[in-house]
């Protein structure tokens, strides 16, 4: 819709785009020299002082002509504009749009500003050392938050707008030269075959882009912290930024990253090496080990150490549950308290705990419902989840074949599945980069500088070179080779 | 088959783990070398003295591999013997590698029912293990050997692992005397009977095309043998150290029984729980790639997407499996069970090769001018 | 893609729908045998179990109940796997014999022939072959089993325990099934296994007055011999430490030996009113056997070399001097000589049996001549003849060096 020359026309048109919803608001005045106009914004989505202060106080005492509106207020983004719609698609963005009687043309002007949470620490991927901030709600900022980290002119966004009615800002950010053309030509194609009606959270994107939907395991990661992401695109990755929401995408993404932190990075390599060998086994401790406990207890008995198997045996006399049922319920119970607490309120949270540790470990052992033994292997179970945040969404269901499965026949089910899950992994392809890179295929150089242990930083001299194998060196080392 | 895209290409590194993870496999399962004369304390020369007679039984298959480094096997049969000649051999190959399968698969069932589960029936323990194959053998070659990358080096540690706790129950003198009682004649004809079993050859020929070096052949087959004859031998002569030859002679499956000797300090024991674990995982890999290379014999003779057979090739293989293990054991009774494999092999490592060698001979301008 | 949803959803369906179907049994439905027992009950085989009941771990402050931690369960048969299956309807639990420490075998069937009862051993899944094989000397299996005068609640962990300590003393023969075995395949070496032995303790609080109930306690000291399969007799501590010496399985233990007179001190103050012996402790031994034939009759020699450290030296004599040191490592190699020499003339008188494995020996060094000779190889070794030589080595002295009761010279 073309805008008419008609201020009242204007009017008319804006408000019907909007079905006079009641938080647009229209605002008519009239300069000095007598020109007629309209300032139309939403509410709530503007600074209003700025406004008044910026806007409408200039243009009134001092506009002539409106070609000369540019020249008159003290705003950085002014825009004209010839069509009604777009005028109306930026009003949502917290614009204001300003038309004046006898010009066909619209104004918008940058006076946005709403609510917003502070940059603060996000809950997921605390640190002890290294920054602590998180990206917030807001796209602009977290956009800001990036160009913070790296000042250079080869960073680069590029914006997107998905949703049919949510119209949300979506900004793949790189880093030119160093980022796959590949990777991005792909993430590019995939963006663009998006057609969906909303898109909340960055998790629809993540859901939308991936390369294998069915799998248990995600080829996208989600990232909450600046320095975090900085990283990943340093590496020739590329990140998605999405409005709404503080989780920033990365692709593609490898499953090594699963049990690498920021923190890896900023301490000392023997320790950080520590750090990832304990993540690699409580990744298959918290997989394997009902599994394995249940597989050993009704299969294998003679692989336990007598000594073991007497004090299992104990705990077992009078357990009214087969070892199976005990042991899925223990997890079911388990998953229960830590959802509730996660969800409860922060003051209810102790109670959980408490109800939690005693009145179900305590008592059901008391109680003779499940025996000990159970008790502190579900526990170990948990507590190695917990070191790797990254992977629970994976691992929760795993976990239960693996035990169904134990169960069943024991360690030659359980090998049976552990084969058949790393056969779908090492069919994945995240982009066109190989999953389980480096293990699979093998890239000696990758896997002993990153992968199970996190070699000196002045050793590190090559980016990964599954995701870009053109412009790899990092640096040139203070000293060694 | 000249259209397999870069992608689906394996590395030589893969193929290595895989031929060598395949021959691996036979040992530790059970000790063919031990059955055969002259079965006494000289077994691992017997072993060593193997090697350059598998070298002189593999080089025809080897020459006609480098030779038609894009085609695999009954690719090569056809182009070389003709069309009617050229399906018969591949009807044959198809047949070898399923047996093969039918073998392992055999062998398979028998070590998990006596040693872990001896009420559970065949067919689950059967199925159990097709099931993980079909899985596999669909995601194709590539991802096979990726599978294998990350297997295989697991396996071959747990097998230094064992070799190295056992170090406590060895009895060095096992070993003696060398050579004494057994002859060179006797020596030589163990050793050609281990060195006509080295049946992976024909599954290196299979996959000649999926190479991502094609040229590579020659290297990745003595790569492979050195690296498989090498743990074979020391698993014989870990076994032999530390259970005896005439014990070795009685058990049906050595490796297994050398395991559950096993024990750090006093009372941690219970290694045989890893080596099933990594026996199981090597099985799984080489039984998905016997399915996989009987289906993709049968996709060069019948022409349809090896996928389509998969599933047929082993439900086939479950029920043969079923009618045969229900009826009798297959390693218990080994003698009639040795000379059919044995005769199977000559036929498939060294006669049909010979006779494709010298047809190319015979043919090989025409060929040439063929290929032109 | 849609292969991988039908996959996971059959393998849970079958993980939820065939639980349990096969195979698996609870943990509260095994019997956990600890120690075997083998007899011979007129013509059958009578097994005994000793199963532990795990309750005993829950219950609180240890207090244990009567008849202690353990059962124990017979079943008899024609042979040793019907004995176990008549177990089945007699005990409410199935006999799980993976962790079987020992095995003890009675004495009467072990004259008669054990060789063809252990074939269930090796054949059964559940059997471990690094299971110890024990005789209870001139007893049944059964009357040496439940006996625990040591302070392991569990009689089992108690024969173990005895079993693990011989490499501190080593007047016992330590063997397990798969030893066992391989000496029974060897040609030219008999096998032998440890002894058993049920004794009265003595009295040790002498208020009390003698009752007729009598503590005992058990002995593991010895070893026995057996003629392919059969037990013929018996060795006493001290040659069954010979024994150990000559197949080199010494770990450990004291070696002890009159001590020689010292050369350079005076005329003791004190004189011997008993007699002076002292102790090495074996830190290590090493032995090598070698067979030879000297005009045509064959020579047995073992070759010992021992690194020790001085455990107890009683008698005078200065062991800081470098000569009087090197005199004791004489005597320490002489007092083992004799040991050996004496153990080796009883087999070849007594038994006549190669137990030592020199028949290996000659095997490995005559491979020939073996052909030939060993047929009749117990013969030719009760009739060889034998060197010993053994070197020690002292590498130690304890924390004090010339005897407590000596003044040290200036």
């Amino acid at each position: 819709m073309m805008i008419s020359k008609k201020v009242d026309q204007n009017k008319l048109n804006i408000s019907d785009i909007f079905h006079n919803t009641s938080d647009l608001i229209i605002h008519e005045f009239e300069t000095n020299f007598g020109i007629r106009a309209i300032a139309c914004y939403i509410e709530g989505l503007i600074d209003k002082n700025l406004m008044d202060r910026d806007v409408l106080k200039p243009l009134i005492s001092g506009l002539n002509k409106p070609k000369n509106i540019k020249k008159i207020i003290f705003v950085s983004q002014v825009k004209e504009m010839d069509s009604m719609e777009d005028i109306a698609t930026q009003l949502n963005y917290g614009k204001v749009a300003l038309f004046f009687e006898g010009n066909n043309m619209g104004y918008t002007i940058e006076l946005n500003q709403w609510e917003k949470r502070a940059v603060e620490e996000p809950n997921s991927g605390a640190v002890v050392r290294g920054p602590k901030e998180g990206f917030i709600e807001d796209i602009v900022t977290n956009k800001s938050l990036l160009r913070r980290k790296i000042r250079s002119s080869n960073l680069i966004f590029e914006d997107y707008t998905l949703g049919k009615q949510t119209n949300t800002q979506i900004s793949l950010a790189y880093i030119k030269g160093i980022v796959n053309e590949n990777v991005l030509k792909e993430v590019r194609k995939r963006l663009g075959g998006i057609d969906i009606d909303s898109i909340l959270e960055s998790g629809y994107i993540e859901e939308l882009i991936e390369d294998s939907p069915l799998s248990l395991f995600t080829t996208v990661s989600n990232i909450e912290k600046p320095d975090v992401v900085a990283g990943k695109i340093l590496e020739g990755r590329v990140a998605i930024f999405v409005d709404g929401t503080p989780h920033v995408l990365t692709v593609p993404r490898l499953i090594v990253e699963g049990f690498m932190t920021s923190e890896d990075y900023y301490l000392r390599p023997y320790f950080a090496s520590f750090l990832r060998i304990l993540r690699v086994i409580s990744l298959i401790l918290t997989i394997y080990l009902p599994g394995v406990f249940v597989a050993l207890q009704l299969y294998h008995q003679e692989m336990i150490p007598t000594v073991l198997l007497i004090s299992m045996a104990g705990a077992r006399e009078g357990v009214p549950l087969p070892v199976v049922l005990e042991t899925l319920l223990m997890i079911i119970v388990l998953s229960l308290i830590k959802e509730s607490g996660l969800r409860l309120p922060k003051n209810f949270g102790s109670t959980v705990g408490i109800v939690g540790a005693l009145i179900l470990g305590e008592s059901a052992v008391r109680a003779g419902i499940v025996s000990g033994v159970t008790i502190i292997i579900v526990s170990i179970v948990a507590i190695s989840e917990f070191i790797i945040p990254e992977m629970v969404q994976s691992i929760a269901l795993y976990r239960i074949i693996i035990l169904l499965l134990g169960s069943f026949a024991g360690l030659y089910g359980i090998t049976c599945g552990f084969m058949v899950i790393t056969a779908q992994i090492v069919s994945i392809d995240s982009f066109g980069v190989p999953y389980l890179w480096p293990l699979a295929p093998m890239d000696w150089q990758g896997t002993k500088k990153d992968v199970f242990v996190r070699a000196p930083l002045w050793r590190n001299i090559f980016r990964p070179r599954a995701i870009e194998r053109r412009n790899i060196k990092r640096q040139t080392p203070p000293w060694g080779k | 088959m000249n259209n397999i895209g870069k992608k689906d290409r394996v590395s030589c590194y893969q193929v290595v783990l895989l031929i060598t993870v395949y021959e691996v496999m036979t040992r530790l399962t059970y000790l063919s070398v031990a059955s055969i004369p002259p079965a006494n304390q000289d077994m691992w020369i017997v072993s060593l003295t193997s090697i350059p007679y598998i070298i002189l039984f593999c080089s025809p298959l080897l020459y006609l591999g480098n030779r038609f480094n894009n085609l695999t096997l009954l690719g090569y049969a056809n182009r070389i013997m003709g069309r009617i000649l050229g399906k018969i051999i591949g009807i044959f190959y198809t047949i070898f590698l399923f047996i093969g399968l039918m073998l392992l698969l055999g062998v398979l069932v028998e070590i998990l029912n006596s040693s872990l589960f001896p009420e559970t029936p065949t067919y689950v323990t059967a199925s159990i293990m097709l099931i993980t194959c079909i899985y596999i053998s669909y995601g194709g070659f590539k991802n096979m050997a990726r599978l294998g990358e990350i297997t295989i080096p697991f396996v071959i540690i747990m097998i230094f692992l064992f070799i190295a706790l056992g170090y406590k129950n060895y009895d060095f003198k096992e070993l003696l005397p060398v050579l004494k009682d057994s002859t060179y004649k006797q020596i030589n004809a163990g050793a050609i009977n281990i060195g006509i079993r080295f049946s992976e050859i024909t599954i290196l020929a299979m996959m000649t095309p999926y190479l991502e070096v094609r040229e590579d052949l020659n290297r990745i087959f003595f790569r492979s043998l050195m690296y498989s004859m090498g743990i074979s031998i020391l698993i014989v002569v870990a076994v032999q150290l530390s259970l005896g030859i005439e014990f070795v002679k009685h058990i049906n499956f050595p490796f297994l029984t050398f395991t559950r000797l096993l024990a750090l300090g006093r009372d941690i024991q219970g290694f045989d729980s890893l080596y099933i674990i990594s026996w199981i995982m090597g099985n799984v890999i080489k039984i998905s790639g016997y399915l996989y290379f009987t289906t993709l014999a049968l996709e060069e003779i019948i022409g349809r997407r090896n996928q389509d057979f998969i599933i047929p090739v082993s439900v086939i293989a479950l029920i043969l499996i079923i009618l045969i293990k229900d009826r009798r054991p297959i390693l218990a009774a080994t003698r009639s069970m040795q000379r059919f494999m044995f005769i199977l092999s000559v036929i498939a490592i060294l006669i049909i090769p010979l006779i494709m060698l010298v047809a190319y001979f015979f043919r090989r301008n025409s060929l040439k001018q063929g290929k032109g | 893609m849609k292969w991988n949803t039908i996959f996971l959803i059959v393998c849970t369906m079958l993980g939820i729908f065939l639980i349990g179907c096969w195979n698996a049994r609870e943990l509260n439905e095994l019997g956990i045998s600890l120690v075997m027992g083998l007899d011979e009950e007129g013509d059958d085989i009578l097994l005994t179990a000793e199963v532990v009941d795990p309750s005993f771990t829950q219950k609180d402050g240890g207090s244990v109940g009567q008849g202690g931690p353990v059962k124990y369960v017979q079943g008899t048969g024609c042979n040793v796997f019907e004995a176990f299956r008549d177990v089945v309807l007699k005990f409410d639990r199935r006999l799980f014999v993976s962790h079987n420490k020992v095995v003890i075998i009675g004495e009467d069937l072990a004259k008669n022939g054990v060789a063809e009862h252990i074939d269930e051993l090796f054949r059964d899944r559940e059997q471990r072959e690094t299971a110890h094989v024990l005789i209870a000397k001139g007893a049944k299996a059964y009357e040496v089993m439940g006996i625990s005068s040591g302070l392991e609640s569990i009689p089992a962990n108690y024969i173990s325990n005895l079993i693990k300590n011989i490499k501190e003393n080593p007047k016992a023969m330590d063997m397990n099934m798969i030893e066992n075995l391989k000496h029974f395949y060897h040609e030219g070496h008999q096998s032998i296994m440890g002894v058993i032995e049920k004794r009265g303790i003595g009295q040790i609080d002498k208020m009390v007055e003698e009752t007729d109930i009598q503590d005992y306690e058990l002995s593991i000291i010895g070893s026995a011999i057996f003629d392919e399969g059969s037990l013929v007799g018996y060795l006493n501590g001290n040659d069954t430490k010979a024994l150990n010496f000559i197949m080199d399985r010494i770990e450990g233990g004291i070696i002890t030996f009159p001590t020689p007179d010292s050369a350079l001190g005076s005329k003791s103050e004190f004189s011997s009113k008993h007699r002076e012996l002292s102790s090495v402790v074996i830190i290590n031994s090493k032995t090598k056997n070698d067979v030879k034939i000297k005009d045509g009759n064959v020579v047995l020699s073992t070759k010992i070399r021992l690194r020790g450290s001085i455990g107890e030296v009683v008698g005078n004599i200065d062991i800081s001097k470098e000569e009087n040191l090197k005199q004791m490592e004489k005597a320490c190699s002489k007092s083992i000589e004799e040991g050996i020499k004496t153990a080796i003339t009883k087999v070849q008188k007594q038994f006549g049996l190669d137990v030592f494995g020199y028949g290996l020996v000659f095997h490995r060094k005559y491979p020939k001549k073996w052909m030939g000779i060993k047929e009749n190889w117990d013969q030719v070794f009760s009739k060889a003849d034998f060197e010993v030589e053994v070197k020690t080595d002292i590498i130690r002295t304890g924390l004090i060096n010339t005897p407590v009761i000596r003044k040290k010279e200036r």
